[in-house]
Parts: structure tokens; C-alpha cells; sequence
């Protein structure tokens, strides 16, 4: 539970880290639109090789992104074998004839058992030793029916959907890319303050982007506290003999409920607290106020600003006229 | 012997600044009756750390705690029963807030003598037991424990645990939050538990004077070091107890300044204000 990092900021002093967040906050949202507008398989392998030399620019650490990936690896396979299962047009490339049959059904059963085995003694790698098992699987599925076969399928697999496929998963990953890049490298908040400078222009239909920044800071700062909190109560709840790993499930109700009703009680108390400490030192909200750090713009800004649209316009180009 | 800390160090993973050791290089034992022993130290020693290591709430990072037979170390073993763990060795937290959820009182309480298996009535016959010892009467049962005063959480809270029945008792501060005569209550029903069951207390104060007047023994803690394990009579012998950030007993420190200011031979090991002014009377006869 101590290890969730809110808001995943490393700090460093690449290019991206001393960029001002309003230049980066505008500069995705350009980039991702840019992405949008890219139509063939080769554009979008020249936006992710592009987007892998920002990475190489800002100097982030490409271990960093690659675990900013991992929860939605699952989707990305999802897609990936989605895309090659329903797009049936072009040149069919291979044809997989595969079967059920007792022989496949309990060479199947020991793959499960040899994967499990190596995957508990190999800590690490679980995703590459996931992907060698469906290979193995599929393979199995193919060539294992060798004894009592009792049904056959045929899986073809054609061009287009591997370049369809090829194509969504190079698009979700520079997405997720480009996102990963802004949270790793700006400070959450940093990211409210520009936030809440980007959204100011919307006072003129009376909403008011400071309410909506001082609501996101300070949730952003309650959350390891309320973290820390929750790990105090279950370990207070333990202590009177809570199991929240094992028992019944309505044994596992109460448990939680013992856990939640705590948290909320204590997550009002707090906010309780935190006003009254800002009202007592005068806070008026609304009030146009100063920081200690102001952001600023400077040349590198207006050089980020430039690539950008540079590239966006590049996409554009591409769309209209190729 | 009941707990054992062989050479146990706990180490919290912090955001930028890498491990931070709260307590280190700790070894004692604890006996499973007649020990009531003060856990005393500077704010941020590591008492409460090292208190729920004594059921097993935190595991040691390095080392071992051996509870009533339980070996627990780092790694968590599927063969050990941890709960049961936390049956014989009930430890109640600083502050109450963290574990009063139901509606009423009798509820609070049986939550957990319910989850170590104990049937509804023989639980309702443990609370209603449990919140009589603990200083409150019975029409407190049917309240609802988040519309109490802070002093009666605290002791409800209190009796959440002795409900249990655990063999060993360990306190996070039992005292804070609570006026002087709670306080008094709270170390005679400690006084009394001990003297009807024998069973061992652990107590984490700030207090000098409780400690002084009630614990047999004292574990000292400094910077998450083990500095003193011994009779608390010797502890406050020593000289320098500025050394560990604490301070004697009001007692001591009247009949000391006494000693000095009218050039007497007293005895300043007194626990109680009568046998000070015993102390008092023998040095001015003499």
C-alpha cells in the first residue's frame, strides 16, 4: 500500500523537466491529435520512432515508461488479437489448422503446470514468459492432436488485420506515451497550477478555475495521507482479529465495513480541520493570490511550441494532400 | 518465556530518502505472566513500531519475533496462523478513532471476540463484562461509539481488545486523551488484571510518574536502539536520564531538590506522596 505513487513524477533536469506545464499540458493534447489525423501503417511507425526519440531527448528513463504501460498491456493484447482475429480482408497470410483433441487437451494441462512452476521460481518477466505460454499454446493447439481428435477449427490470419492490428496498438502506445511523458516529468502541482492558468479564460461563463485547482491540489495531497490512514486502520482492525485476506465473504463485508466506516469518519474530520486551519489563516476563496513559484515562459517554450506545430501541421499535410 | 526479539530491525520504505530504519538491532523476551513492563522513549523512537511487532501486525525486516511458539519473520509463512497470533497478544492502538465503526458500543466490542469465533451471546455476556471493567457502566452499550467524548472512545476502545481476552496486552498510550482520575482508573484496572490474571502488560507512556509507580520493568528506547531493559527502579538510579530524552518521576524530583536545597540524606526512591513524606520525616529526625 506504501508504494503507490500519486501522480508517478520522478525528478530529473532533461528537456521535458524544465519545460513550462502549459507548454506541455497543450503541446499533448497537440501531439495527440496530431496522432489521430495519421492514416497509413507507415506514418504511425514514424510517430512512434519519433516519440521514442522524445523520450531519448528528455532524457526519461524508458524503464519508467514501459511500467507506465503495464496496466494496459492487457488491453493493448486485447486489441492486438481483436484486430487479427475480425479484420478479414487483403492477402490471407497464414492459415493455422487447429483441433481439440485428448492428446492436445493434456499437452495443454502440462504446458498450464511447467508455466506456472517456471513463472513462481521466475519472479520476473511474467508478461514475456505469459506470451511464450500462448505461443506454446497455440502451437500445442495446432500440431497436438495427434490422439482422439473430437473437433477441428481453422484460424487464418490476413494482412490487413495484422497492419490494422500493428497500426491501433503503435497508436494506444505513443497515447499513452506522450501522457506518461507530461506525468513523469512535471510535478502534480505543477500540473494544477497550469491547469488552473489554461482554464482561466472560463471566468467569463463564471466558472472559476482556481475553485477547481485548489479542489484537484488539495485532493492530490490528501491522498498518501488518507493512504496512510487506511493502512493505520486495518492494522487496528487486525489487531481485533479482522482477516481481510481470508473468511466467508460476509464475514469479509463486515471486515471492509469496519475499514471503510473509519476512513470516512476520519476523511471528514480532516477536511474539517483543514478548513477551519484556512479559514484561521484567512483564506478567502476566490482571491486573486501570489505563489512562491511562478511559471514562466521562456525560449525553450517557444522552440517546444514550434516542433510541435510543426508536426502537427506535417500530419495535417499528410492528411489533405497523400 | 512468551515473546522473544531476536536481533529485529524494521525498516519503512520512504518516498525519496530510501529505507528508513525505525527500530534496529532490537533482542528481548517477555514472560507471559507478571511483567507489566513501561515502553518509553522519545516521540519517533520506534515504540510503536516495536509494539506491533509484538503481534505480528508489522513483520521484522531482518530478524526474527518469536510469539507463544510462532516464529515470524520476513517472509510471510502459509503455515502460520497470524490471526491466532493476535488472539494471544491483544494490542490496542493510540488512538480510537482508527478502530470504532458499528453502531453501538456492545457491537464495537464484540467485533472482536465475533471474528476470533466466539457466539453472539457469549460475546454480548463479554462486553457487557468487559465495558464495566474499563469504567463505564451499561447503558453505554446501546450508544453509538462516534457520538462519545474522547476520554470514552478511548476506554471503549480498550474494552474492544479485553473482550478478546488476549494472554499478553500490549498499550499504545492508554493514557493520552484521558483526565488524571481516568488515568488513575484506567492503571488500576491494569493493576487489577494483573493481579487476578497475572497476565503480562505492556504499556508505551510519556508518563514517568505511571511508569515509575506501576511498571516492574522498562525498555528504553533511543533513535530506535534498545538503550535500557531492566528494573525501573534502576532506571531512574541513573544519573543522566537526559541521556535518553526523559525525565524522572514529580516524586523524585521534589525529594531530590529537597536533598539539596536543605542538605539532607534522604532516600528519593519513593513511589507514592506518603511514602515521600515518610522519606521526609526519617531524614528530618535524623
Amino acid at each position: 500500500m506504501k508504494n503507490i505513487v500519486i501522480g508517478q513524477y520522478v525528478p530529473g533536469s532533461g528537456f521535458f523537466h524544465r519545460l513550462d506545464p502549459r507548454t506541455k499540458i497543450i503541446a499533448v493534447l497537440f501531439l495527440m491529435v496530431t496522432i489521430f489525423l495519421l492514416e497509413t501503417i507507415t506514418q504511425m511507425a514514424i510517430a512512434f520512432g519519433v516519440s521514442l526519440m522524445l523520450i531519448a531527448v528528455g532524457r526519461i528513463s524508458i524503464i519508467r515508461v514501459i511500467k507506465g504501460l503495464k496496466p494496459i498491456f492487457v488491453l493493448l493484447v486485447f486489441t492486438f488479437v481483436f484486430q487479427i482475429m475480425f479484420n478479414q480482408t487483403g492477402e490471407a497470410l497464414a492459415t493455422l489448422n487447429m483441433g481439440l483433441s485428448v492428446s492436445s487437451i493434456l499437452f495443454l494441462l502440462a504446458w498450464t503446470v511447467i508455466w506456472r512452476l517456471v513463472a513462481r521460481m521466475i519472479k520476473r518477466f511474467g508478461i514475456l514468459l505469459f506470451l511464450m505460454y500462448v505461443t506454446g499454446g497455440l502451437a500445442i493447439l495446432t500440431y497436438g492432436n495427434v490422439w482422439v481428435s473430437f473437433s477441428s477449427f481453422s484460424v487464418t490470419v490476413y494482412e490487413d488485420g495484422v497492419v490494422m492490428s500493428l497500426f491501433v496498438v503503435m497508436r494506444l502506445l505513443i497515447i499513452i506515451m506522450f501522457s506518461t511523458i507530461l506525468t513523469l516529468s512535471t510535478k502534480p502541482t505543477d500540473l494544477t497550477q497550469a491547469l488552473e492558468k489554461l482554464l482561466h479564460p472560463l471566468k467569463i461563463v463564471g466558472i472559476r478555475s482556481e475553485d477547481f485547482a485548489l479542489i484537484i491540489s488539495i485532493s492530490l495531497r490528501y491522498i498518501p495521507t488518507i493512504l496512510d490512514e487506511a493502512n493505520k486502520i486495518m492494522l487496528a482492525q487486525a489487531s481485533r482479529g479482522a482477516d481481510f485476506s481470508e473468511g466467508k465473504l460476509k464475514d469479509k463485508i463486515t471486515q471492509i465495513v469496519s475499514l471503510l466506516v473509519p476512513m470516512f469518519i476520519i476523511a471528514f474530520k480532516r477536511s474539517e480541520d483543514l478548513a477551519d486551519a484556512m479559514e484561521s489563516r484567512n483564506f478567502v476563496p476566490g482571491k486573486p493570490r501570489t505563489r512562491i513559484y511562478e511559471l514562466s515562459f521562456a525560449a525553450r517554450d517557444v522552440f517546444a511550441s514550434f516542433v510541435v506545430l510543426l508536426l502537427f501541421g506535417a500530419s495535417i499535410y499528410v492528411k489533405v494532400f497523400l | 518465556m512468551a515473546i522473544y526479539f531476536r536481533e529485529v530491525s524494521h525498516h519503512f520504505q520512504a518516498f525519496d530518502e530510501g529505507p528508513y530504519q525505525a527500530i534496529r538491532d532490537i533482542s528481548f523476551s517477555l514472560q507471559e505472566k507478571g511483567e507489566f513492563v513501561g515502553l518509553i522513549g522519545q516521540t519517533g523512537s520506534g515504540k510503536s513500531t516495536l509494539a506491533q511487532h509484538m503481534n505480528a501486525l508489522l513483520f521484522p525486516s531482518i530478524g526474527e519475533v518469536e510469539i507463544f511458539g510462532k516464529k515470524v519473520t520476513k517472509k510471510r509463512n502459509k503455515k502460520i496462523n497470524y490471526n491466532a497470533i493476535r488472539r494471544d497478544v491483544g494490542l490496542v492502538f493510540q488512538f480510537p478513532e482508527y478502530q470504532l465503526f458499528e453502531e453501538t458500543v456492545e457491537k464495537d466490542i464484540m467485533f472482536g471476540p465475533r471474528n476470533f469465533g466466539m457466539d453472539v451471546e457469549e460475546a454480548k455476556k463479554k462486553a457487557a463484562e468487559v465495558i464495566k471493567l474499563v469504567g463505564l457502566d451499561e447503558s453505554y452499550l446501546s450508544r453509538n461509539p462516534l457520538n462519545l467524548s474522547g476520554g470514552e472512545k478511548k476506554r471503549v476502545s480498550i474494552a474492544g481488545i479485553l473482550a478478546i481476552d488476549p494472554k499478553i496486552l500490549v498499550f499504545d498510550e492508554p493514557t493520552s486523551g484521558l483526565d488524571p482520575f481516568g488515568k488513575h482508573q484506567l492503571m488500576a484496572l491494569f493493576e487489577d488484571i494483573r493481579e487476578k490474571t497475572g497476565k503480562s502488560i505492556v504499556m508505551i507512556t510519556h508518563d514517568m510518574d505511571l511508569v515509575y509507580a506501576h511498571c516492574t520493568r522498562a525498555l528504553v528506547l533511543k533513535n530506535g536502539k534498545l538503550v535500557f531493559d531492566g528494573r525501573t527502579d534502576e532506571l531512574f538510579k541513573h544519573s543522566d536520564l537526559s541521556d535518553f530524552y526523559l525525565d524522572k518521576p514529580q516524586t523524585m524530583q521534589i525529594l531530590e531538590y529537597i536533598e539539596t536545597k536543605y542538605g539532607l540524606t534522604l532516600d528519593s526512591m519513593k513511589k507514592t506522596p506518603e511514602e515521600a513524606a515518610k522519606a521526609i520525616e526519617a531524614a528530618m529526625k535524623s
